[in-house]
């Protein structure tokens, strides 16, 4: 019984081995698809949040990150100047709208 | 040899009679500026050139080769003399070679694929450089002979100024043509007398009867005078052309044998008895000559005409030798081309002109056999020992340009390198306004492809390598833009244990894959888009 659950865990692992191959494969192949689509899903949200960037210029790597970083870049500048205007103005800034470098919010 | 050739001739023929169309469209596009008639004239002086040209050519390597092929010779002759009755088919024959060699050079693929293969292939090229030097070296052979003929009538025609195709254009070129034809006639039955004989033996009397026939006995007298008293300068002329530099692509493969033929030569000037002909010593050195069609270009071009000035172009045409033919026809058609002869057009009427050309043409192909083996002639003369040594000198050289020529369908292709090898050394060496665009446009397209393959591919690595950089350039910005740098340096020391991806890489960006930095960049737009809108909102309630 023993040699009979063996030779069949074998002959499993051999099939499963050659399977796996194809297995394999077939999930990098599709891993590698899905990685594609969310690049190409991130360029795209990039591209709807920019708005020097039209839906044409969507395939341009170049052109995307060069006005995304650009688009970032303005938006610093115009918190900057909001915050100064907020406070010649004597309104309250909450720290939240305030902005403090990049990376995710840290929650207090 | 002997069956090869009335082969080709055959082809010419069939190619004349198919191409006419072609050959008067290409005639008018060729001279737009001009008038048909004048177009026609130099046509007609072309053709004579371009047509005796190879014809006497290889009458003379047959007769040389062969000492009986005089029959087959004639049969070829023949055809000519009654051509030359017809203005219309001079005009269709001037140009087949021309077509000829265009379309090989179009329809085998060709020029510029065999450039391709000859960049490759070491011994190919070194084989396709030789036979194309054969081919200049016949050419120019030709051309300068044509010179020297042209200066013979000129000279003539100074003797004897009461000439009546002098004061009479047209009717003169009408005696001209008839005088043609009997030194023709006369030379085919000296032919078929002296079928059986040498030819070295047999051409300076033929030259005799054919000068005597056309009243142009001060012409050969003067030619010969010429060849004794320029052979003499030629020696200077040699060393110069020896020296001067020569179309780049061909030094190295001709250096031994020129240096060869030049030592020959000088031990042949230390002895005044020996042969005068140069090219005698170039029995294997084919890129001897196709310089003394550029020097010839820049010397003699505008001279040619006016009588006095040119007397140095007999002393290199002499050099010229035995073989070639259509470089000078070539040259010949380019200044007709372009325009090089305008002020001589002007002073000549054209039918004179192209009377001029075409006796001197028929001057030529006489000349072309008479001068072919001179060193035979005058040692024959002086009874000189030596003789045989130095007579079976050229025909080798013969030999082989016959049966390069008999290679019917290579040659189309040789004759356009090798008219572009002959076109280039005066482009490079001289500032001939008329000759040096086209040469310049034909090197150019015989190199375009081999350098427009190493630059594509250099250009397209080079600007696909920009562009990556600049991409990465870009990525990097935006990753400064979105990451802080301290919250990897203290979360690096939390999450070390936990995965290896967390670090920084060289340049002190985040190891982000493109996915997550292109979302981390989306959300930074977002949150800084927020937050501005926050602002602004505060802004506008108060």
């Amino acid at each position: 019984m023993s040699d009979d659950d063996s030779k069949i865990s074998k002959r499993r692992q051999t099939k499963k081995a050659c399977l796996s191959e194809e297995q394999k494969k077939a999930h990098h192949i599709a891993s590698e698809q899905k990685r594609r689509e969310n690049i190409r899903s991130t360029f795209d949200k990039i591209v709807a949040l920019t708005p020097s960037l039209n839906e044409h210029e969507n395939r341009s790597e170049l052109n995307i990150l060069t006005k995304s970083a650009d688009y970032i870049e303005a938006l610093k500048q115009e918190n900057d100047r909001l915050v100064a205007l907020c406070r010649g103005r004597d309104i309250e800034v909450p720290s939240k709208l305030k902005y403090n470098g990049p990376g995710p919010e840290k929650m207090d | 040899m002997k069956q090869t050739e009335p082969d080709n001739f055959i082809s010419i023929g069939l190619s004349i009679a198919s191409g006419e169309g072609k050959v008067q469209t290409e005639v008018e596009s060729l001279k737009p500026s001009r008038d048909l008639t004048g177009a026609e004239n130099i046509i007609a002086e072309e053709i004579t050139g371009r047509h005796s040209g190879p014809r006497s050519n290889k009458i003379a390597n047959s007769n040389t080769g062969y000492g009986c092929d005089d029959v087959a010779v004639d049969t070829h002759r023949e055809p000519v003399v009654a051509r030359r009755k017809n203005a219309s088919t001079q005009l269709t024959e001037s140009f087949v070679d021309d077509l000829k060699e265009k379309e090989l050079a179009a329809a085998d693929g060709s020029a510029d694929i065999l450039d391709l293969v000859l960049q490759d292939m070491e011994f190919d090229e070194a084989y396709s450089l030789y036979q194309s030097m054969q081919q200049k070296q016949a050419r120019s052979a030709v051309e300068q002979l044509q010179r020297v003929q042209m200066l013979n009538s000129q000279y003539c025609m100074s003797i004897q100024g009461s000439q009546a195709d002098s004061n009479s254009p047209p009717a003169g070129a009408q005696n001209g043509l008839d005088a043609i034809v009997d030194a023709f006639s006369s030379y085919h039955s000296q032919l078929q007398n002296n079928a059986g004989e040498h030819i070295h033996h047999n051409l300076p009397s033929s030259i005799d009867q054919q000068a005597s026939i056309e009243k142009n006995k001060p012409s050969a007298d003067s030619s010969s005078n010429l060849l004794a008293t320029d052979m003499a300068n030629s020696a200077n002329g040699s060393h110069g052309g020896l020296k001067t530099p020569r179309g780049d692509d061909f030094d190295q493969f001709f250096s031994n044998s020129e240096s060869n033929a030049l030592s020959k030569f000088l031990d042949n000037l230390a002895n005044p008895l020996g042969s005068f002909n140069p090219i005698s010593f170039y029995p294997s050195m084919p890129s001897y000559s196709p310089q003394h069609i550029s020097e010839l270009d820049l010397h003699t071009m505008k001279p040619m005409i006016p009588t006095p000035p040119s007397r140095h172009s007999p002393q290199q045409s002499m050099k010229a030798g035995p073989v070639g033919s259509e470089a000078a026809d070539l040259d010949g058609s380019r200044n007709a081309k372009y325009g090089a002869f305008p002020h001589e057009n002007a002073i000549h009427p054209l039918s004179m002109d192209s009377y001029n050309r075409r006796a001197n043409d028929e001057v030529k192909n006489e000349l072309t056999e008479a001068f072919s083996h001179p060193p035979s002639q005058a040692l024959g003369e002086t009874g000189f020992g030596g003789a045989h040594g130095v007579s079976q000198v050229p025909t080798p050289s013969n030999s082989r340009q016959s049966s390069a020529y008999a290679l019917s369908p290579k040659r189309g292709i040789e004759d356009v390198e090798s008219f572009e090898g002959s076109m280039s050394p005066s482009s490079t060496s001289a500032t001939t306004p008329p000759s040096s665009p086209p040469s310049k446009r034909h090197r150019r397209t015989f190199h375009k492809p081999l350098l427009s393959l190493e630059q594509k591919r250099l250009n397209h690595s080079c600007s696909e390598q920009k562009r990556r950089q600049l991409c990465k350039l870009a990525y990097d910005r935006c990753l400064r833009l979105i990451t802080n740098e301290d919250d990897y340096k203290e979360s690096n020391h939390e999450e070390k244990k936990k995965s290896k991806r967390r670090h920084l890489t060289k340049e002190g960006l985040p190891n982000l894959s493109k996915y997550t930095a292109l979302s981390r960049i989306s959300n930074e737009i977002m949150k800084i888009q927020a937050k501005n809108e926050g602002l602004k909102k505060r802004l506008n309630m108060s």
